[in-house]
């Protein structure tokens, strides 16, 4: 709540152009879905799951939190059993560490584009717009100069990512084994979507 | 809802898994058969490896979705015993060997979050602002989209969840992920060109507006044990000054909790 009413908290991370979409979700003991399983009758406490997308490494992205918004983070977790504080990081990293889950299937629709890449690319787009009206009134010389201030404001955006950098060489050479089974699976979905009337 | 952020709907659901005691032709848990299923779906083509096999992620055949993420969510964890004050666990007569209760959950969940654009049809602008049943006719768009382009994909995954067998059409994976969805509480993203004007809680007057009630109640008490009827030049009798101060505190504070906050 102090987070989501003084932003200003949060200050600290906006800016840093890291972060894609990060969010906090917290499940109180009847919150948990119920389809047929049962109501969740074993809970005392209330979870909050935090997800985030970004860019760098997992220690690059903590020290960049502790070191850019300890206080902000100390609110968010303040209330979590054996917080313990974002300074010093060690003992932070410690209980990240232990409470994460590790994630089983991850898609990126823009992979190899940092969030500056994607900023760029809204960059570019809104000038295109910016463009399109303008190509509608101007005569031709109007035009090529409105075109050329346009480029000259985008030409750092212009370029490719390219391949982000991959997270290890062993996550590399999983995707080259692991191409076998995701093929054979891909193949028996498309026999089943051809056999398909 | 904290669902809707700048256009995007930050999608939290949370599928419970199947239980394993159940009879299960393969002999392998619903729990593993769903980390399986999405080891062997295929990523988005972000690396030579994956560019080479030619296969690109199903979520690639819609355009919603920015980022989408599944996993596996055994059980609550646990850090451990909650300490206490030595003091205050004896005179409260704690016997520490004895174990605190330990949160458990009674299935696996499966949970799947995406960052996906808040419309109803491809090409609309983002919106603003969206009211819940907008919102929820959004989600059930998107569950529709997934339906209609990887149906088969869906199934292989959510084939193990509970309530699944009655999924059959696109339109009934829209009901089922809804009875998943659980709303986000706070979503965030860093795309701001410029950052806007947020909308600021007035923590200033609301806390005045409770502690000024709140001071005038504890005056009006500490008047009344101190031996004064009524409050000097006022008139106002102590005790009703107290009581009436004190109830408008507790609705202030409720209300800026229930409506503000």
């Amino acid at each position: 709540m102090a987070a989501r009413g003084v932003p200003s908290n949060l200050m600290g991370l906006l800016g840093l152009s890291l972060i894609h979409f990060a969010r906090w979700v917290i499940i109180k003991p009847d919150q948990w879905p119920d389809l047929g399983q049962g109501k969740q009758t074993n809970l005392k406490n209330d979870y909050v799951l935090f997800c985030s997308n970004f860019n760098g490494t997992w220690d690059q992205y903590i020290d960049a939190f502790s070191d850019g918004i300890p206080n902000g983070l100390n609110l968010f977790w303040y209330s979590s059993i054996k917080y313990p504080l974002s300074i010093p990081i060690t003992p932070f990293k410690n209980y990240i560490t232990y409470n994460q889950i590790g994630n089983d299937y991850y898609y990126n629709a823009t992979p190899g584009s940092a969030q500056r890449d994607i900023k760029s690319c809204i960059k570019v787009y809104d000038a295109l717009l910016g463009l399109e009206k303008a190509h509608a009134t101007q005569s031709a010389e109007e035009f090529q100069k409105t075109y050329n201030v346009a480029l000259l404001n985008i030409q750092g955006d212009l370029g490719d990512p390219g391949f982000g950098p991959v997270a290890s060489l062993d996550t590399e050479r999983a995707d080259v084994h692991r191409e076998r089974y995701v093929r054979e699976q891909q193949d028996t979905f498309d026999s089943v979507r051809n056999a398909a009337p | 809802m904290a669902d809707l952020d700048s256009g995007h709907i930050f999608l939290t659901t949370f599928a419970p898994i199947k239980d394993s005691s159940e009879s299960n032709a393969n002999h392998t848990s619903f729990e593993q058969n769903v980390r399986i299923a999405l080891a062997k779906l295929p990523t988005a083509m972000q690396s030579p490896a994956t560019q080479n096999t030619g296969i690109n992620s199903p979520f690639s055949r819609n355009k919603r979705n920015h980022l989408a993420r599944m996993f596996v969510l055994n059980d609550a964890v646990y850090n451990g015993r909650i300490g206490q004050n030595a003091l205050v666990a004896t005179v409260k007569g704690v016997n520490t060997v004895v174990p605190q209760h330990v949160d458990q959950l009674n299935c696996a969940y499966l949970v799947f979050a995406a960052d996906i654009d808040a419309i109803t049809r491809d090409g609309e602008p983002l919106p603003t602002n969206l009211s819940k049943a907008e919102q929820k006719d959004v989600r059930a768009a998107y569950a529709r989209e997934l339906w209609n382009t990887m149906e088969l994909e869906i199934q292989d995954v959510y084939s193990n969840c509970v309530g699944f067998e009655d999924v059959d059409t696109a339109d009934d994976f829209a009901e089922y992920l809804d009875k998943c969805h659980v709303e986000t509480t706070m979503p965030f993203h860093d795309y701001y060109m410029e950052l806007p004007k947020f909308h600021l809680l007035a923590t200033k007057p609301l806390l005045l507006a409770v502690l000024i009630p709140a001071l005038v109640a504890m005056v009006a008490l500490v008047m009344r044990v101190l031996g004064w009827i009524d409050v000097p030049m006022l008139g106002w009798n102590t005790l009703w000054t107290f009581i009436i101060a004190a109830a408008l505190t507790v609705l202030i504070a409720f209300m800026a909790v229930k409506y503000v906050i």
